[in-house]
């Protein structure tokens, strides 16, 4: 698992398998079956690059179609949590 | 649990899908297990903190079947349309006009021809009759010549009928061949 390039002028870093499980409570493994269904839904690409170390790593790139998910996600996710600090009573 | 355990129960987890499929899998762990080894971890460590590898090939496998890649289309056939009376004006024009200077004339006069000959065979027969039935009231010679022109008459009225009989039949076969000649026009390709 290997950091995602979104382009190479803005990279975005996106956290690792290893990282995201440190912040939550998640199987390293579960990222796979995510990031395949990704790629195969065209919201990322992918490439592999020989490395010195092991084998070819792998690389994701974020395409136009899954910027716009990953808006379209975000600004869902900001409304959600909106609305459950309204209900929640604007507690933070 | 090392890594060739993971890796084994992984494949066998991911048995439902294709072998091109497998294989980018299993390569995306053991990159996963290399990336690891190099930063220090053991595999143990490492495939502790990926997981159970059967909860992972479920979970391939259960995107895989939300997502099938081509859903397998069953060549449905298509509704048997009744056999298209598609109409082609023009042909239809042409055939109302064939039939108002050329068809109707032809086959009324060629029908009343055949009603014409009808006539004539009945006259003939008619004639028959009257012979046969003059020559009971005469004697002698004379009722022998009425006797036996009454005969051929008879026998011409036969033959008249016998030919009448095949002229009528081919005529209405005529008749229906020109309906379907006409039809196949309108409607085009073969008549039935």
């Amino acid at each position: 698992m290997c950091p995602v390039d979104a382009d190479p002028a803005r990279p975005v870093r996106l956290r690792t398998a290893s990282t995201l499980s440190e912040t939550i409570q998640i199987a390293d493994g579960t990222i796979y079956p995510i990031l395949r269904k990704l790629a195969s839904d065209g919201q990322v690409t992918t490439y592999l690059q020989e490395s010195s170390e092991g084998p070819p790593r792998k690389y994701y790139t974020i395409t136009p179609a899954g910027r716009q998910t990953h808006q379209a996600l975000l600004a869902e996710w900001r409304h959600f949590i909106q609305h459950v600090h309204v209900i929640t009573g604007g507690d933070l | 649990m090392n890594k060739h355990q993971f890796m084994n129960q992984l494949r066998q987890a991911l048995s439902p899908l294709d072998g091109p499929a497998v294989a980018e899998i299993l390569a995306d762990f053991e990159e996963h297990f290399a990336s690891g080894c190099s930063r220090g971890k053991s595999e143990e460590t490492i495939a502790a903190e990926l997981g159970d590898p059967l909860e992972i090939g479920r979970q391939y496998a259960e995107a895989a079947v939300a997502v099938p890649p081509v859903p397998p289309q069953m060549p449905v056939p298509p509704p048997a349309a009744p056999r298209s009376p598609r109409v082609r004006e023009g042909a239809l024009l042409g055939v109302i006009l064939l039939n108002l200077f050329i068809g109707i004339p032809l086959w009324l006069a060629l029908f009343a021809t055949l009603a014409g000959f009808w006539a004539g065979a009945g006259s003939i027969g008619a004639a028959a009759v009257v012979l046969f039935v003059l020559a009971v009231f005469q004697a002698g010679v004379i009722s022998l010549i009425l006797v036996l022109f009454a005969i051929a008459l008879t026998a011409l009225t036969i033959l008249a009928v016998i030919l009448m009989v095949f002229l009528t039949k081919w005529l209405f076969k005529g008749l229906i061949a020109w309906f379907r000649w006409n039809r196949s026009l309108v409607y085009g390709g073969a008549a039935a």
